[in-house]
């Protein structure tokens, strides 16, 4: 249950970071902005990741 | 070819098909083609140097076979003739003596030329331009005027040809394998299709690791299959490459090359943060390189030998180098250092070889002084610390144990000094202390002090590494006292144009980096359990594995998928951006 619940979350927020990056670079988003939420998602996800491994 | 150009898109897709394709008996021709194609994508004279030494080399190393068959016949026919000597008189013994004199030059004289050529190509594409320049400043010198207008030149000695991509790297391959047949360390391979492979490999053809016949030929010639369960950790391997080298190197890039760009201009701080950041650019340039070639490489079943290990959380200069480009470290030790004696005549004569060790290794990186200098700084460190370490030995040893050793103790010690001094390398005195003498044992502060001593250490040289000129790292290095005030650190930030958002990213890529690493040992660990990619051997105990890792995966899956698919992301936003701006670089190793 708890990794269909992972599953889901991410693809929810997949669709939105895609979404949300088309947009940004439409409207000519720097580098910089583009990378800041990726990154940030990146970060949660592997501290989530590491954590699980620390812990199983 | 490079890693990051749009082609590989294509390329590393259609060799992993048809490796999945055509059964394992063409395997090697396959990745041959790929890899001179590889090659020969932009400039297609350069494959011929590429066989060139390969033919040459391999031509050698089975002379050098044949030399050492006909030895150890003649050494049989002498074990047999000794007993008939006695019945036929000396004159036998004279003709044996006669052949084995025979015997000894030829291999000397085949060992000679499969150095000698490749090394030829190297100094002819590499060093030649450096050279002119080094004969025209000695001209300048003697005659007060530049050798160009004694000859009536406009220009001066200037050798316009292109240096062939990954020539240092392969020369060395082929060194280490004609040298390891002359050693009977390795048997000579007789089927030229797989050495040709070895060091055309394309993975690591262009900047390395540097791989050791005894490494990869085997897995080369082992004609396994392709197994999808390699697709995974290899995949993933590559992702973390490209971002260390796309969405790190590439974005630290544009402020160290404002910094080393104006030399002059640039403040104390700046000094310092542009060596920094350096550090972690050229770390991630080439470790990320070594990522991607290992993924690639894992993806069709061989295990390349592991060039980085966490740098920059070194005790001490001999640890670094322990854990910064592994294989050219090694390739060192064993086939310049040990030769010149290592430590086994003295400290003054040990302290020597490394100094031309780090020498040598400075001009390997490139014709260029400041590239020589920044090797001599490392041995220069490598050497203090060597001092250092007997002085202090000697220190301790004598306050230690004093009036109070014993005579069985001085026996004890004698023992092991003459132990270690047999076992010795460059980078492995003792077996005890092997990496950082003083650090490992005490306390936690102790040892980061012994870590940011070393990391300031190296980040000092890479000034002299990434400065266009001596004079510029001179330039840098005196500015490094100036400017640490309010002013100093003002005009740093504009200089480099830092805004809040490039601090914060800074420090958010860096976090990543790190857990990156992490993860990318876990997937590694998880998959493989420490025994190298999927080759199909074992099959009994390759299917407990599966089984164990499929139930580790479905654990873990949608995380892992989630990272990967982010990763994937982040790199490509990063690459597009990058080609859209034309600042995605090649990789910094594909110059030397």
């Amino acid at each position: 249950m708890k990794q269909k619940i992972i599953a889901l979350a991410t693809f929810l927020i997949a669709l939105l970071v895609v979404t949300g990056l088309f947009v940004a670079l439409v409207m000519g988003a720097t580098l910089q902005e583009l990378l800041t939420p990726l990154l940030v998602l990146l970060v949660g996800y592997l501290i989530i990741f590491l954590r699980q491994e620390k812990g199983g | 070819m490079n890693f990051t150009s749009l082609d590989f898109l294509l390329f590393l897709p259609a060799t992993l098909l048809l490796c999945r394709l055509f059964p394992a008996r063409f395997r090697w021709p396959l990745l041959l083609a790929a890899s001179y194609f590889f090659y020969m994508r932009y400039t297609p004279w350069v494959g011929l140097l590429l066989f060139g030494a390969t033919f040459v080399s391999w031509f050698c190393a089975g002379k050098i076979a044949v030399a050492h068959e006909g030895d150890s016949i003649t050494r049989t026919a002498k074990m047999t003739a000794h007993e008939n000597d006695a019945t036929y008189g000396s004159r036998h013994a004279n003709m044996r003596t006669m052949t084995s004199k025979h015997s000894r030059p030829g291999k000397r004289f085949w060992l000679t030329l499969g150095i000698a050529t490749p090394l030829a190509c190297l100094f002819i594409f590499k060093y030649m331009g450096f050279l002119g320049q080094i004969i025209e400043s000695v001209f300048g010198l003697f005659f007060g005027k530049p050798m160009d207008s004694l000859w009536g030149k406009s220009a001066g000695f200037s050798w316009d040809i292109l240096l062939p991509a990954g020539i240092s790297f392969y020369t060395f391959q082929t060194l280490s394998y004609v040298i390891d047949v002359y050693r009977k360390n390795l048997k000579h391979e007789t089927h030229f299709g797989y050495y040709a492979l070895y060091v055309s490999f394309f993975p690591q053809l262009v900047a390395g690791p540097i791989e050791r016949p005894g490494n990869l030929l085997p897995q080369l010639k082992r004609e396994n299959a392709f197994y999808p369960e390699n697709l995974l950790p290899g995949f993933c391997q590559m992702l973390i490459g490209f971002f260390k080298k796309l969405v790190v190197a590439d974005y630290l890039a544009r402020f160290v090359d404002v910094a080393f760009a104006s030399p002059k201009l640039v403040q104390g701080p700046g000094v310092a943060l542009a060596a920094c950041l350096f550090a972690i650019q050229i770390y991630c340039d080439f470790s990320g390189y070594c990522d991607i070639a290992a993924g690639v490489a894992g993806m069709l079943g061989i295990r390349l030998v592991k060039n980085f290990d966490r740098p920059y959380s070194a005790g001490s200069i001999r640890e670094f180098w322990h854990r910064w480009h592994v294989s050219l470290t090694s390739w060192f030790t064993d086939y310049i250092y040990i030769p010149l004696g290592g430590s086994r005549k003295g400290i003054w004569r040990q302290t020597c070889n490394v100094l031309i060790v780090f020498f040598i290794s400075g001009l390997w990186h490139g014709a260029a002084w400041h590239y020589v200098l920044w090797g001599c700084i490392h041995g220069m460190y490598l050497t203090a610390g060597i001092l250092y370490h007997k002085f202090i030995t000697r220190h301790v040893t004598r306050t230690a144990t004093g009036s109070r050793r014993t005579n069985g103790d001085a026996a004890g010690s004698r023992q092991t000094n003459n132990r270690d001094k047999r076992t010795s390398t460059p980078h492995q005195d003792d077996k005890h202390d092997k990496h950082a003498p003083f650090c490992y044992g005490c306390n936690v502060p102790i040892q980061f002090a012994h870590k940011l001593w070393t990391l300031t250490l190296v980040c000092f040289a890479w000034i002299f590494f990434r400065a266009q000129t001596v004079s510029d790292a001179f330039a840098m290095v005196s500015h490094l006292g100036n400017g640490w005030n309010a002013n100093g650190i003002a005009a740093t930030v504009n200089l480099l144009q830092i805004t809040p958002l490039d601090i914060g990213q800074t420090a958010l890529i860096l976090l990543v980096l790190e857990l990156l690493e992490k993860f990318g040992k876990i997937m590694e660990h998880e998959t493989t359990h420490d025994e190298g990619y999927s080759t199909g051997h074992g099959t009994g105990h390759g299917a407990t594995r599966d089984a164990q890792n499929s139930s580790h995966q479905t654990n873990s899956s949608p995380l892992q998928a989630a990272i990967i698919f982010y990763l994937i992301l982040t790199i490509c936003t990063a690459w597009l951006t990058l080609l859209s701006q034309n600042a995605a670089g090649t990789f910094i190793y594909f110059q030397f």
